[in-house]
């Protein structure tokens, strides 16, 4: 009995591993890509996008969320879909910012667990779009001028 | 004489010409020709055969020697071997037919070399995070008094990390999208709420942060939180490698100023893991 609960404890927590992939995406001036959201448990589930712009905090490098600017438009391929049992689902979008450079994240929120008397799980998960006049080095351009390392 | 007759059996036709042209320049030496003459073909009409000693059978004809003609011995040997024409013409047409069965390939291995072709193999690892949550709900457990409300065992959080560069930082929050609504149950028609201010929360059993905080911070780090929603930070990872994983765990406990009336409670705890 005890070998079985120890095999149950080292297996709980793939049991309800969520995964975002990739974390951080660098664009140019159009910023068109994708995300993948991995369901690791044998339950579906329901994930939700939510979108924030945010700038960096110069003192600790977190970031500081705010609702999505108007300059910036958001196109996303859907706001929400169900993955399945180990499935993995990607979501497409489009982020063009009038000013440049601008950040926006897409947060994926995933119920892991729910009850009627108590507090259930949801997991959120950071997908991160740095768009400048280039490609390249735009995390780093960014991170520079917020006064962070790169 | 024996090259003529593998040139029979190899090539039939044109080995057949052949052989009748090498018997008729064997000299004359005598004897009767009646033998040649009654079974042969019309291009021996000449009698230039000698006597009946041996013979040779081929596709119908029969063909007498004697003695006179040169070599007499080898060519009778080769006769026997003529007289054996069924088991050698077999063995021979399988040889044949193995040789042509033989992909050309085959043979050209040795002296043809093909071009090298490469293929391209391509692998993208992306960057990924992954959290899990367990258990993924708790119940809380409230004492006689209806004020003190335990949970059913902390929640295990295991952040993974794989990243292209490092270090990086993973900051891990446990928050609530309305602080106002930390635990919100029925009672009747109306909806009895728990602020998340009255929810405690305790880090790494109290190892990590010492004193045991209620989730009403604001945190402008957890997305989608108002003012005071945010519990204490579960975990600040510094990941000086690209791959690794921590596991941290948050306890809460449910600390109300008042009893509340005897009912089902829930909410919904947020936990989120960045990287920027």
């Amino acid at each position: 009995m005890k070998r079985i609960l120890l095999l149950l404890g080292l297996l709980a927590p793939a049991l309800h591993a969520q995964t975002i992939s990739p974390i951080i995406s660098e664009y140019g001036r159009n910023a068109k890509g994708s995300f993948t959201v991995t369901n690791s448990s044998v339950q579906p589930m329901v994930v939700t996008v939510s979108i924030n712009s945010f700038d960096l905090d110069p003192s600790n490098g977190k970031s500081i969320y705010r609702p999505l600017d108007t300059s910036t438009r958001v196109s996303l391929s859907e706001m929400s879909a169900r993955v399945g049992p180990r499935q993995q689902h990607q979501f497409f979008y489009r982020v063009q910012c009038e000013t440049l450079p601008c950040q926006v994240v897409f947060f994926a929120g995933m119920i892991v667990g729910r009850t009627p008397s108590g507090v259930g799980v949801r997991i959120v998960l950071p997908h991160v779009v740095y768009s400048c006049e280039s490609q390249k080095n735009c995390r780093a351009n960014i991170r520079r001028a917020s006064g962070l390392a790169d | 004489m024996y090259r003529t007759i593998n040139y029979y059996y190899s090539f039939r036709g044109l080995a057949y010409t052949t052989f009748l042209n090498r018997l008729r320049h064997v000299p004359q030496a005598g004897g009767s020709c009646e033998e040649a003459r009654r079974c042969a073909a019309p291009t021996l009409s000449s009698c230039e055969l000698p006597c009946v000693d041996c013979e040779i059978r081929n596709s119908g004809y029969a063909y007498s020697f004697g003695p006179s003609v040169p070599n007499f011995p080898a060519f009778c040997a080769g006769n026997t071997l003529i007289r054996g024409e069924t088991k050698l013409k077999k063995l021979l047409v399988v040889l044949t037919a193995l040789v042509l069965l033989v992909p050309p390939s085959i043979g050209q291995a040795a002296v043809v070399t093909s071009n090298v072709a490469s293929v391209g193999l391509t692998m993208t690892a992306s960057e990924s995070l992954t959290v899990s949550a367990t258990p993924s709900n708790i119940t809380f457990t409230l004492d006689g008094a209806g004020t003190t409300g335990t949970a059913s065992g902390p929640i295990s959080v295991t952040t993974t990390w794989f990243f292209t560069t490092a270090p990086r930082t993973i900051w891990t929050v446990g928050y609530f999208s309305t602080p106002t609504q930390a635990l919100s149950g029925r009672q009747g028609q109306s909806l009895v709420n728990i602020p998340s201010s009255e929810i405690i929360a305790t880090i790494n059993g109290g190892g990590r942060q010492s004193v045991p905080s209620p989730c009403n911070l604001t945190e402008a780090n957890a997305p989608a939180s108002g003012a005071g929603g945010s519990c204490p930070d579960i975990a600040t990872i510094s990941a000086a490698t690209t791959q690794g994983n921590e596991t941290d765990s948050i306890l809460l406990q449910v600390s109300l100023p008042s009893a509340v009336a005897p009912g089902q409670y829930n909410g919904v705890l947020n936990i989120v893991a960045q990287s920027n």
